[in-house]
């Protein structure tokens, strides 16, 4: 298996991976959406609520704000806490929203009571309050995982391609390929030899095998390599995220190889 | 029951099942319920 960065940002990663069955790129996907635990919202206490939205719809868009913790290792889901899931600083980090009219409610005024939790981002509009509204809310989020619910989803945008495989032989340099290629991939460089520019960028819309005359190019998907891109919301630094997708895979691994052992 | 006039919005207390419902201050016939004071709590979903 090889591993090869394409490109790393804050909120998101794109990687090469190679040397790996459809299975396992796929694994690695789906744990990034749905196994990894984050931090959002879980239940409210309306105190008071003079706004033009119904409580249901402000639980609803404070449930979806993406939360992000300095450390999340210190928190535990409800079902691994000590405190079986009643309730604890482990498992549950309380938070009030005080507001009062006029102005917007931004995400930066959910004010957490652990300094080290905050909403991921400041500006993500809340609700609007007019002259002489008021929003009183209490709550707590906790760490589940995105089987539960969207809003404890922590990759957003995780999908992966085959890497394709551009091969060329008997060109003459006619340049209609490079023409007729939408994402610019192939290029005539100064002796008009055909080369590929950047072969992650390639579709495998094939239109270049098409146009060409003599047949010179194939292009094919590699089976066992893959461009993977994954995207957190904000909550986990998109490293982290897949990092921690593999952890809980080895997780499940580890329980299956106990099971199975305890049988035998 | 509290309830608050819709056009002199002071609060009106009804307790009696008349016919004709109106407000005693202006005379006014919708009112509207008061919000209960319950904390009301629920899932962010």
């Amino acid at each position: 298996m090889n591993v090869e960065l394409i490109e790393l940002r804050d909120d998101r990663v794109r990687f090469l991976l190679s040397g790996v069955t459809p299975a396992f790129a796929n694994a690695i996907r789906r744990s990034c959406i749905a196994e990894v635990p984050k931090l959002a919202i879980d239940e409210i206490s309306i105190y008071e609520n003079t706004s033009v939205l119904f409580d249901e719809q402000i639980a609803l868009r404070l449930g979806l704000v993406p939360i992000r913790a300095d450390d999340l290792k210190v928190y535990s889901t409800p079902d691994e806490c000590q405190c079986g899931g009643v309730g604890c600083p482990g498992c549950r980090i309380d938070f009030m929203v005080t507001a009062e009219g006029p102005g917007t409610v931004y995400s930066r005024d959910i004010k957490f009571s652990e300094p080290a939790v905050r909403a991921a981002f400041d500006n993500i509009p809340l609700v609007v309050l007019g002259e002489g509204e008021k929003l009183v809310i209490e709550g707590f989020a906790t760490l589940r995982t995105g089987k539960e619910h969207a809003k404890w989803q922590a990759g957003t945008l995780c999908g992966y391609k085959n890497l394709p495989s551009i091969e060329i032989i008997g060109c003459n340099g006619c340049g209609r390929c490079v023409k007729v290629c939408p994402r610019g991939v192939l290029v005539l460089d100064e002796s008009d030899t055909l080369k590929v520019k950047d072969i992650t960028e390639c579709s495998l819309c094939r239109l270049c095998v098409e146009e060409c005359e003599q047949r010179a190019i194939s292009v094919m998907p590699l089976e066992d390599a893959f461009i993977m891109s994954i995207e957190s919301d904000g909550s986990i630094n998109a490293k982290d995220l897949v990092r921690m997708a593999a952890e809980e895979l080895k997780k499940k691994a580890l329980v299956l190889q106990d099971t199975l052992a305890s049988i035998s | 029951m509290a309830y608050k006039c819709a056009r002199c919005k002071r609060t009106v207390e009804v307790d009696y099942e008349y016919a004709g419902v109106r407000c005693p201050y202006c005379g006014h016939r919708i009112l509207m319920k008061e919000r209960p004071t319950t904390v009301k709590r629920m899932k962010a979903i």
